[in-house]
């Protein structure tokens, strides 16, 4: 029996953004630029996943309690809506069942953060225990990242690209479409608030569909502060 | 300091993991242990009193007819001062979130704990099964079934020689094992089952789906699985 497996591209932009230096003022000039230059960030590595471990990622270190993405990886990058039995309830106003739509942000929004994790455990080798899922305290309001990660092992390394100092801050922003401008402001203002004045590191991860709609492309961009 | 938040960080996942296998008991007393030695009154209110000044600056953004995509680096840039002049670290602030996220998990096994969880999946609560190296409990959905373990100590999958005398023996015959970075995945057939299996060092997930159910060797499968991979 052959298993399926998907290829998964990741990029690194080269620059490393001084949070310090992000202000009003340059935002939107920063943003842009960093949505204009995903397409040509150098990539840094190329790796499968193991749909088994990917829904383990899911169940431990995602909010939305959607199971088995291992089932709906290919398809939802695909953009195949699958046949389900739909409730007999009509949904409440305004919205809809995720069974009938194309594309939900829970789902894509799921996948990005296990993809994540899945990334910085299985291929940088991070302690699984050593990295928190803090999203429900930031629909909060909490002053947090989506993950807290403390690499004493320093295997984060290779992709911060200098010295750095404990806990790692992760924001991810998924999507299945073009990764915007205001997903990418958004997730650098969260880790900007979320790090202040220290001087610790950031990992914004902006995972996107490939242009294939066959996997998945995760681009990382380096922060400090 | 550091440690404190390297510990809590690993609190969170061990109740993540209890709370997996549905052992509610053992995910109350990790919260516990963890917030030991924490002082978590000091840790709540520098966080809560972070959340109020993010609220206070965008109603102050608000007020201000900021533009909206604006607003959260305006805030970010405005709360580095508030914090400063208020002299709270941002890792205090952290520390506090990850505080609160416990005893919010506290909470939600408190409602667990009372109400007692007596139906999963629609099945009876499943008992937990333990010995000095593991703990596991069985989820039936018949045909398939669900075995969910935690290790106590870090799990090894054997030369793939050993995996198959051990399994020959009750007779499942496995395939070249997959392993990426921290997770390996066995796939085991016989006539009657296809068992599915992904250890990662601290967790093992079984799933057994039979043609023809047999509660029994269920069990029979799960421990000699464990036992091989402990």
């Amino acid at each position: 029996m052959t298993t399926p497996s998907f290829s998964i591209n990741v990029f690194r932009l080269q620059r490393i953004l001084d949070l310090r230096s992000l202000n009003i003022q340059n935002f939107h000039n920063e943003t842009t630029i960093i949505a204009n230059s995903l397409s040509a960030s150098p990539q840094f590595t190329t790796f499968q996943v193991s749909l088994n471990a990917i829904e383990l990622y899911n169940v431990r270190y995602t909010e939305k309690q959607v199971r088995r993405i291992d089932e709906n990886f290919s398809e939802y990058s695909q953009g195949i809506r699958l046949t389900h039995s739909i409730p007999m309830l009509r949904p409440p106003r305004g919205l809809r069942y995720l069974s009938s739509k194309f594309f939900s942000g829970d789902v894509s929004g799921q996948i990005g953060e296990a993809l994540f994790v899945y990334f910085l455990v299985e291929e940088l080798g991070v302690n699984s225990d050593s990295i928190a899922h803090m999203r429900p305290e930031k629909r909060r309001g909490y002053l947090t990242s989506d993950f807290l990660i403390w690499d004493a092992n320093k295997r984060l390394q290779n992709v911060i690209g200098e010295p750095y100092g404990l806990p790692v801050y992760g924001e991810v922003k998924s999507s299945t479409g073009i990764m915007t401008r205001d997903k990418i402001g958004d997730g650098l203002s969260q880790l900007k608030a979320t790090i202040g004045n220290a001087y610790n590191h950031g990992l914004l991860a902006l995972v996107s569909r490939n242009q294939q709609r066959s996997s998945y492309d995760i681009h990382f961009v380096v922060v400090r502060g | 300091m550091s440690e404190n938040t390297s510990k809590l960080i690993k609190a969170i996942n061990i109740v993540h993991d209890n709370f997996w296998m549905t052992d509610v008991e053992g995910a109350y007393k990790a919260i516990n242990l963890a917030l030991e030695d924490v002082d978590i009154q000091d840790l709540i209110s520098k966080a809560s009193m972070v959340k109020d000044i993010r609220k206070e600056l965008r109603l102050e953004a608000k007020e201000k007819g900021m533009e909206k995509g604006l607003v959260r680096v305006w805030e970010s840039c405005r709360l580095s001062e508030e914090l400063e002049k208020n002299r709270i670290k941002n890792t205090e602030a952290i520390q506090g979130v990850l505080t609160i996220h416990l005893t919010n998990l506290q909470k939600a096994l408190d409602f667990y704990r009372q109400k007692t969880l007596d139906k999963f999946y629609d099945q009876e609560k499943p008992a937990i099964k333990s010995t000095n190296t593991y703990k596991y409990t069985l989820i039936s959905k018949t045909p398939r079934y669900e075995i969910r373990a935690i290790t106590n100590i870090s799990t090894e999958v054997p030369e793939f020689d050993e995996v198959r005398e051990s399994l020959n023996r009750i007779g499942l015959d496995p395939a070249q094992p997959l392993k990426t970075g921290n997770t390996t995945v066995l796939r085991l057939y016989s006539q009657n089952e296809y068992v599915e299996v992904t250890v990662q060092p601290s967790t093992v997930l079984i799933v057994i789906n039979m043609k023809e159910p047999e509660e029994g060797r269920v069990e029979k499968i799960a421990k000699e699985l464990l036992e091989l991979l402990t």
